[in-house]
């Protein structure tokens, strides 16, 4: 049984690389990625798990990192805004005017792509479904969904 | 962000949970079995509640699982809400789990601490009850398998300490013709209005319904009522609210009456859709 | 002329890339090892004296370095009328009012503090409404209203709860309901909400050896902070420096005074080191403030011929616990209380009340989205009790040039053309085909229109101020003291300054940051004015700029300045423009091939301040406070459910007199996140109070914004009546899209469940309810 019964170092998995951080066994992942590791890409908007902005995927799935545990991501993949780089999602943002103030940005991004790897072709009730986990407050969401089609645009034409 | 400090535990098996849970209690840390976290994680930010230790029960492999094992179905309680949606064994537990939360969240949630949850609603058990399902717990003295309706009274009467494992579900409870209707306040991310399934079980109609009142359930007198085949489909809907098991809520989310005049109309559709009616 | 390159076009954010990698950075996302960190410990109570705090036990908690209350503080803030103290002062006014602050190592420790703290409170009674505020018998919740230093335009009525009154005394209001044929009077409601920005406040302060103190915070208005900091605290103006990043969105949310001096406090507490205070979100929505609540009761009336002769109006805003800017709100809502209709007889009488509420602060429409909710469902009763159709009536009414406004001030001939939006809100609506329908499923669907106005209600010295440098390789740098909040107001400056000077707008490089030491002075991010005011400066400056590259390529090229021109990154020849010289030879001023260097470097500066504004008079409102007036008409269709009140919003459209769109993309996003704003205002979003007056929906669980999958069709069309006196012809628009959605959203509903909803927020639950009332 592994046992953190007070600061421990751990090794997370972040964007492919391997870091050695020191935590509480309170903390949160959102703000070991934050305050230990400078990734300041996932947002604190409520840390009760109901904006998304602080969403990163875990293992390839979407999670509020505001609710977890920075212990519970240790031997699992973990993938922030930072670890993209020139995705389709993220150009399509660009274009189609996904965002304004850019806050809610990094968590939508996030979980879109993840949406879009699980998901690429079809436009489905599965966008609505992942997407409703995320809150945006300048768009009135018409470039966000804009976007994700875009962005299954710019897949097919890349396959 | 969690600001005080606690002690983390990743047992491996149910007897080491209960071990270290029983140790830790004794050492007056007040122990908190974990599952996804995100209720415990969001009331230990508001230090609403403040555990001493957390002893996170997703390494022990049996939670986990999600197997039909011969005649039987088996739900691990650390498979999570969106698991359960992607499963094709229970259809309506996959339909009823797609709608806690949000899908982020269900990412993470566990159908054990949607269960055992502080919050008023715990959805995820409705279909459960309804399929007469057994659960498996595990604690100091060893584990047992108990029928779910006499463990769960407004909620699951566990011992302390004790871990919830898996629940099981009989086979042929798995693809009943059902009907299930939630409602909110606004939209689907919202906690429910209330959520009612039910479910045509070889001559009754099966009934469980949650955020109704303080507490979700399947009563035996509703159930009753609405079977009862010598009144008109009408008179039954008529004679529903007074069988229930409490009050019906009222609060910011919606009045008594709106509660009610939603919850009889949906009961009408749902005794027409299930062909109880007359 | 030529026909413009840059005005017009879609160029990309300036801010874009940074911000789909994640790598923008916002305040709260910097931290150093040496901050100390602050939370507060806030209120339960809407209305109680405090009779005893006790920190002894908090203060031995690990990690605590300080703890101030309210009777630490001396002194109040607030922008307009100084009401506010930083930590509530004897006794507690709201819900969440912080009433204590711990600074500690670290934001865990500062936290883990708070529940040592012990407070005890003795319960007063609570003030629910402005109408409980104005009742006779009601509690006074500022004993001390007498004392406050507020701005001449404010009006306070000490010993009432009334922290302003603005009145308006247009014609002859009497006479003018003598002509009417017809005649409506009704009241209108709705409780106050937050704003909601995605990025919850956050400042830091320290304070240096020589006195220096240096703010960091999430503000609209780093000018204003610095200001109101020095005038509080008595602090040499130029010995304090406010900078600003970026923000995640602000929606006036972040305009004022807020945590900065709470901030400052705490850090003098410990000795000037640098504090950080973020807030939680909990704290965001209940400690800082939110918007205005209102109440208003409207009689108006029409002529046979449907022209509106009179209209007498009382709006009663609720501020909650503080009025610091909320007094300029209920202001506004007079200056401009018709909405953009003529009416020759007004009479309004627009309150700024105290009550037990969360205070309130600047929000997107500022006053204009309540009054624009309140007139168009009088409009819509008025017009269907006459017998008119709902467009045409507005059509009838709408203000031109040369109506007076509710002020008397004349409409120039800048004055949008309403009727033309009104003609594209018809089509966008497909309005001739019938504005309600029953579907085969009990459904019924029904269209609505609304029309809006906004001035920017600011000082009448607001201003603005640009200063370009240039690098090596002729790109110019682009200072101003205006915030990006989101609005992209810097990629539109970008491209007013790229078409002056003739270079691309990528080769203009925008400064995030805003520093109060270094950039010009600015009024504040705030009324929709940016692009209009620090527009006018950059015209200015880039005109500067091209009048000091001349003067150094006529030197060079030997030749008459006048005969020069720049363009196309070069300084020319207008008649030879092979004879030139690129601007990166000229902007750092030009050296001779042997070494000689002459006239040095070009810094273009320019400025503007509002021009012929003047304050109302007192007793009857006359006066010219409005810059500029951006009206549009906006409509919506729904689809109800009678049987339960649930409902869908299936088309929102807009079409808005922006005098010239600079960048289409931006400008239509603006207008479409401030629609979904509005939809949500009157939808769903606002606080729920419990009977002891305690906000129960403080988190994001259970405040209610617009989600993805429920925004319904967004159309808009822009009309471009030029502003002649704005950059290119523009004029403001980041609020309006939001103004008239709460109307057309009630209006929609009301036609299609066949009874007035006046109330807000229209929750299906309210609908099914007042379905049920009618059904009796």
């Amino acid at each position: 049984m592994k046992a953190y019964r007070d600061i421990a170092t751990i090794t997370l998995d972040i964007n492919g690389e391997e870091r050695r951080v020191v935590v509480r066994p309170a903390d949160t992942l959102l703000r070991v990625l934050r305050e230990k590791v400078g990734l300041t890409g996932a947002k604190p908007g409520c840390e009760n798990g109901d904006c998304g902005a602080c969403t990163v995927l875990l293992d390839g799935l979407p999670v509020k990192s505001c609710l977890k545990l920075a212990l519970e991501a240790v031997g699992k993949k973990i993938i922030t805004i930072e670890g993209l780089k020139d995705t389709a999602i993220q150009k399509a943002f660009m274009e189609e005017g996904g965002f304004q103030c850019g806050y809610c940005t990094s968590g939508f991004l996030v979980n879109a792509y993840a949406l879009l790897e699980k998901h690429p072709s079809s436009k489905s009730g599965a966008d609505r479904e992942w997407l409703e986990s995320n809150l945006c407050r300048c768009t009135g969401y018409e470039g966000i969904s804009r976007a994700i089609d875009k962005a299954r645009d710019i897949i097919k034409e890349y396959k | 962000m969690i600001p005080f400090d606690l002690e983390y535990y990743l047992p491996e098996s149910t007897e080491e949970a209960a071990a270290i849970f029983a140790e830790l209690s004794e050492a007056d840390k007040g122990p908190l079995y974990y599952g996804g976290g995100t209720e415990i994680v969001t009331m230990c930010r508001q230090q609403t509640i403040k555990p001493g230790a957390l002893i996170d029960l997703k390494g022990i492999p049996e939670t986990t699982a999600l197997e039909v094992d011969g005649d039987k179905l088996i739900i691990g309680a650390n498979v999570t809400l969106t698991e359960l949606n992607e499963q094709d064994y229970f259809p309506l537990l996959a339909k009823v789990a797609r709608v806690v939360a949000d899908h982020t969240v269900r990412n993470s949630l566990t159908l054990g601490g949607n269960i055992c949850g502080k919050l008023p609603y715990r959805e995820a058990i409705l279909p459960l009850l309804t399929a007469d399902a057994d659960v498996v717990l595990a604690g100091r003295e060893g584990r047992r398998t108990e029928p779910l309706e006499d463990l769960f009274d407004k909620r699951l009467k566990l011992e302390k300490g004790e871990i919830l494992v898996q629940l099981i579900v009989p086979k042929e409870e798995l693809k009943r013709k059902s009907w299930a209707r939630r409602r909110e306040k606004h939209g689907p991310v919202d906690y429910p209005l209330y959520h009612m399934i039910g479910v045509q079980k070889k001559d009754q109609l099966a009934v469980a319904v949650s955020g109704l009142c303080a507490f979700p359930f399947r009563s035996a007198e509703l159930e009753k009522k609405v079977n009862d085949s010598a009144l008109s489909a009408q008179d039954r809907v008529d004679k529903a609210p007074d069988l229930l098991p409490g009050t019906i809520r009222n609060d910011e989310i919606g009045s008594d009456d709106y509660r009610q005049a939603l919850w009889q109309r949906d009961l009408a559709e749902l005794l027409k859709k299930m062909g109880g009616a007359e | 002329m030529e026909e413009p390159k840059h005005i017009g076009i879609s160029f990309p954010r300036k801010d874009g890339e940074d911000k789909v990698r994640g790598i923008l950075r916002y305040l709260g996302d910097k931290q150093s090892p040496q901050m100390l960190h602050a939370a507060l410990k806030t209120s339960p109570h809407a209305h109680a004296l405090i009779s005893k705090i006790d920190t002894a036990e908090a203060l031995k908690a690990l990690g605590v370095r300080a703890i101030l209350t309210g009777e630490d503080i001396p002194g109040n803030i607030g922008i307009y009328i100084g009401d506010k103290p930083p930590l509530a002062r004897h006794k507690v006014r709201h819900y969440g009012e912080p009433v204590a602050a711990v600074v500690a190592d670290s934001e865990e420790e500062a936290y883990a503090a708070l529940p040592l703290i012990k407070v005890e409170y003795e319960s007063l009674p609570v003030i629910h409404s402005p109408s409980e505020a104005l009742a006779e018998d009601a509690p006074l919740l500022h004993e001390e209203m007498k004392t406050y230093t507020h701005i001449p335009a404010v009006i306070p009525e000490p010993g009432s709860n009334v922290a302003n009154r603005t009145r308006i005394r247009k014609g002859d209001i009497e006479s003018g309901f003598k002509a009417c044929n017809t005649v409506v009077e009704e009241s209108f409601s709705f409780p106050p909400g937050d704003h909601v920005a995605m990025e919850p406040r956050a400042s830091t302060a320290e304070i240096l050896d020589d006195g220096q103190v240096i703010i960091h915070s999430t503000t609209q208005a780093p000018f204003v902070v610095r200001n109101l900091l020095s005038i509080s605290y008595n602090l040499p103006v130029g010995k304090i420096t406010v900078i600003t990043f970026p923000l995640g969105g602000g929606f006036g949310g972040k305009a004022g005074i807020q945590l900065e001096a709470l901030v400052y406090l705490l850090s003098k507490a410990v000795g000037g080191r640098l504090v950080r205070l973020v807030n939680s979100r909990e704290n965001d929505l209940v400690s800082s403030p939110g918007r205005t609540g209102l109440e208003a009761r409207i009689r108006l009336g029409c002529s046979k011929e449907g022209r509106l002769e009179a209209a007498e109006i009382n709006y009663y805003f609720d501020s909650g616990a503080y009025a610091d800017y909320a007094v300029n709100i209920s202001r506004a809502a007079a200056i401009a209380c018709t909405g953009p209709y003529a009416v020759p007889n007004v009479w309004c009488d627009s309150l700024c009340v105290y009550t037990n509420h969360p205070f309130a602060t600047a929000y997107r429409g500022f006053g204009h989205i309540e009054l624009a909710f309140a007139m168009e469902r009088a409009i819509d009763l008025l017009a269907e009790q006459a017998g008119f159709d709902l467009l045409e009536f507005r059509m009838i009414n709408a203000i031109r040039k040369g109506d007076t406004s509710p002020t008397q001030s004349t409409m120039d001939s800048n004055t949008g053309d309403l009727k033309m939006c009104l003609e594209n809100v018809s089509e966008m609506l497909e309005w001739e085909k019938g504005t309600r329908e029953e579907m085969p499923d009990g459904k019924v669907r029904a269209k609505s229109v609304t029309c809006f106005w906004k001035a920017p209600a600011m000082p009448t010295n607001a201003d603005g101020g640009v200063i370009l440098t240039f690098n090596e390789d002729g790109t110019v740098n682009l200072h101003c003291g205006a915030i990006e909040i989101g609005q992209g107001l810097k990629t539109a400056l970008a491209q007013v300054l790229a078409e002056k000077l003739g270079i691309n707008p990528g080769q203009v490089h925008v400064v995030d940051e805003v520093n109060t030491r270094i950039a010009p002075h600015d009024w504040a991010t705030a009324a929709s004015r940016s692009l209009f005011m620090i527009g006018r400066a950059l015209v200015e400056a880039a005109d500067d700029a091209i009048r000091q590259l001349k003067q150094t390529a006529a030197i060079v090229l030997r030749c008459p300045t006048e005969d020069l021109k720049v363009s196309e990154g070069r300084v020319f020849l207008a008649d030879e423009p092979d004879i030139g010289l690129p601007l990166a030879d000229v902007a750092l001023g030009y050296r001779y091939p042997e070494g000689n260097a002459v006239q040095g470097q070009v810094i273009g500066s320019g400025r503007y301040i509002s021009r012929r504004l003047t304050e109302i008079d007192p007793e009857t409102g006359k006066g010219r406070p409005a810059l500029e007036w951006t009206m549009g008409a906006q409509g919506v269709e729904v689809e109800l459910d009678p049987s339960d009140g649930s409902y869908r919003v299936l088309k929102a459209v807009c079409s808005m007199d922006v005098g010239k769109v600079i960048n289409p993309f931006l400008a239509r996003s603006q207008v479409v996140g401030g629609m979904s704003m509005g939809l949500g205002f009157a939808g769903w979003e606002s606080f729920i109070f419990n009977k002891q007056g305690r906000v129960i929906n403080d988190t994001l669980r259970n405040y209610n914004i617009l989600r993805y999958g429920e925004e319904p069709e967004y159309e808009v069309k822009f009309v471009e009546t030029p502003q002649r006196d704005g950059p290119y012809g523009a004029r403001g628009l980041g609020e309006q899209g939001i103004l008239g959605m709460p109307g057309a959203l009630a209006g929609a509903l009301s036609g299609a469940l066949g009874r007035p909803l006046n109330r807000l927020p229209l929750t299906p639950q309210t609908i099914w309810e007042t379905g049920k009332e009618g059904a009796k």
